[in-house]
């Protein structure tokens, strides 16, 4: 039987369906049309509006609009021809039927520029000095992504969110490349007080800069989760020193994340660039698959680094998403756990802003592959905000490239083009 | 309860044809930049000349295009231009003499579309011509400092195996240095290069001057 909480789902579905299907009817470019069916009449300068008006019902119009120009001392009129005959009125009232009458025109359209009148070659590589190093986003379609959105004037409806486990996060405040952080601490036992946000070595930053930096701000490098608006960023700090972690932090900081997703701003997102450099790593502990179902199941989704030490990892896939590393060819990097999973995403060669002072660094490892994935998901959800983690990395993966090892790349452009249609509910 | 299920299966089933109408692989490279290197034989070669051998590297470039998807398609029909595919084009002539460029000749202009990735390719007509393989080294140089200024971010240099170390001694000798990746560790970055041999087997990671 149907209670009133179904009704309203039924409702809200029925209503995205219209939405989407209302939207694909419309075609994206217009049409050179005239508007309306009316017509432009502009009067003579300091002749008499009153006649031309007069003329212009008597001949079957109806007057809808009046622009009056005082300086110039004529108006222009629009006028809507009663037998709808717009060539008609045009042929008819050009200096034919009124000596006040100037000329008549059918009425035309007006639209920003650059809104639906789209260039052919929309200019939607960002200015970022260092972008022209990031071969992982091209690699991953990103640029693409953007220039659909920029086709389709679209925007982020709201800032990306990103949950990171590391050593913490430095703010880098110049081009405000990364200043929208809040930090926890877990580290040494803690149990996540708030803190103003540092890193406690260089991992955490750079890790975070792949997902967060802020793109087209002429500043460092572009954040892949930030497309025209900055990211935020929850950061949950484990280490003290930037180098040796204990386990017992991370687990807290996981728990506390499935715990605290008000917090963190709602369900998205965690990465963990962190892993076990033996076996078992993280994905084949029993202890963080149950933190990971829980995390699944109020919507949030923990990516995971598959780890560097080479090994094949045969633990099955659960409720973590593992993230191989691909070098510059799209092979598998040979320092990448690899095992029973597909996803990956670029892992060497990889520029990061970190250090104090910031500075571009180059690094390779699952640990940047990783957030790449993350970024991913978050770079959807900040299109559709009311939409969960687990539900955006399952699109992800979907709309994913083919490697030619037959493992999975994420495909930018593909994945927010299904979003923006299917991603709703 | 009923509608509410149908209507979100038939919103699946318009999904799985959304993702499964498309077979697009990942390319590799979208575009590729081929340097081909070559002593010009009949020319400057006059008795005591100075300028002699003379060398050329060609410059051409191309840029494929991946079947259209389905959102490529959905675009085109709603008025986007579609990728096109650029065919292998004359870029410029670079001539060099003792490792020092002589001269340039430029055909066309860089017409890739930016923000696409791809690679370098060289290639040489001797893999122990010294002067071959530092021409081929400078025009490489060249093109890279062009393509970032154009915006478009390079994977990869593939140079052929025989003439891997050469080509890794040429770029040391213009302030490029040699550095290991080490997974998670992080070093100082400007133009970091990743170079690799054809046939596979050898690798290579520089970056300039550190």
């Amino acid at each position: 039987m149907l209670n009133a909480n179904s009704w309203k789902r039924v409702r809200q579905t029925a209503i995205k369906v219209s939405a989407v299907l209302l939207l694909s009817a419309f075609p994206l470019m217009p049409s050179a049309e005239a508007a309306n069916d009316t017509v432009l009449v502009c009067t003579q300068a300091g002749g008499d509006v009153a006649s031309a008006k007069k003329s212009l019902t008597d001949a079957g119009c109806t007057i809808l609009s009046e622009v009056p120009c005082v300086t110039g001392g004529f108006s222009i009129l629009q006028v809507r021809p009663n037998n709808g005959d717009v060539n008609g009125a045009i042929a008819k009232f050009n200096g034919q039927v009124d000596p006040n009458i100037l000329s008549t025109e059918a009425t035309f359209q007006s639209r920003l520029i650059g809104f639906f009148n789209w260039p052919p070659r929309p200019s939607c590589v960002p200015n970022d000095p260092e972008y022209p190093d990031q071969w992982a986003l091209s690699a991953m379609n990103w640029n693409d992504a953007r220039c659909t959105l920029k086709l389709l004037g679209i925007g982020q409806r709201g800032p990306a969110r990103v949950t990171l486990i590391d050593s913490g996060n430095n703010l880098i405040t110049e081009g405000e490349e990364m200043t929208n952080i809040r930090q926890y601490n877990f580290a040494g036992g803690a149990t996540g007080t708030a803190e103003t946000p540092f890193d406690s070595g260089v991992h955490g930053t750079a890790v975070s800069s792949i997902m967060a930096a802020r793109t087209h701000n002429s500043t460092f490098i572009s954040g892949a989760s930030s497309h025209n608006l900055p990211v935020k960023v929850t950061c949950c700090r484990i280490s003290n020193d930037g180098a040796s972690i204990d386990t017992m932090d991370v687990l807290r900081a996981m728990t506390w994340c499935v715990d605290n997703q008000n917090l963190r701003g709602g369900p998205g997102v965690i990465n963990v660039s962190i892993n076990n450099p033996t076996l078992p790593t993280f994905n084949g502990s029993a202890v963080i698959q149950e933190i990971a179902k829980a995390a699944r199941k109020r919507g949030d989704l923990i990516v995971n680094g598959s780890g560097n030490s080479g090994l094949v990892d045969p633990t099955p896939e659960q409720y973590l998403r593992r993230v191989q590393a691909y070098d510059e060819n799209n092979q598998v990097a040979a320092f990448s756990n690899t095992g029973p999973f597909k996803a990956g995403a670029p892992g060497t060669n990889i520029s990061v802003v970190t250090g104090t002072p910031a500075a571009i660094m180059n690094a390779s490892g699952t640990s940047l592959s990783g957030p790449y994935w993350a970024a991913g998901i978050a770079f959807l959800q900040s299109f559709v905000p009311w939409t969960n983690a687990v539900r955006l990395d399952n699109i992800l993966y979907q709309t994913c490239d083919t490697t030619p090892q037959g493992y999975k790349i994420p495909n930018y452009n593909r994945a927010v083009v299904y979003t923006l249609l299917f991603g709703w509910w | 309860m009923f509608r509410y299920r149908m209507l979100r299966i038939l919103a699946l089933v318009l999904s799985v044809f959304f993702v499964l109408g498309d077979p697009a692989k990942a390319g590799t490279a979208d575009w590729v930049v081929q340097i081909m290197t070559k002593v010009v034989e009949p020319c400057l070669n006059y008795p005591n000349s100075k300028l002699s051998p003379l060398i050329r590297s060609s410059i051409y470039f191309e840029q494929n295009v991946l079947d259209p998807s389905d959102v490529d398609r959905e675009l085109q029909k709603r008025g986007a231009e579609p990728d096109a595919a650029i065919p292998e084009t004359l870029y410029e002539h670079l001539y060099y003499s003792h490792s020092r460029a002589l001269g340039l000749r430029r055909y066309k202009q860089l017409v890739l579309k930016p923000g696409t990735t791809g690679t370098i390719r060289i290639t040489t007509s001797s893999s122990s011509n010294q002067e071959e393989i530092s021409a081929a080294v400078n025009a490489t140089i060249r093109i890279y400092l062009d393509l970032y200024l154009n915006k478009m971010p390079l994977r990869s240099i593939v140079v052929p195996k025989d003439s891997f170390d050469l080509f890794i001694q040429g770029m040391q000798k213009h302030g490029f240095r040699n550095f290991t990746a080490v997974p998670g560790q992080f070093s100082p970055s400007l133009a970091t290069l990743s170079i690799r041999s054809e046939p596979a087997g050898r690798q290579q990671y520089m970056n300039y001057g550190f």
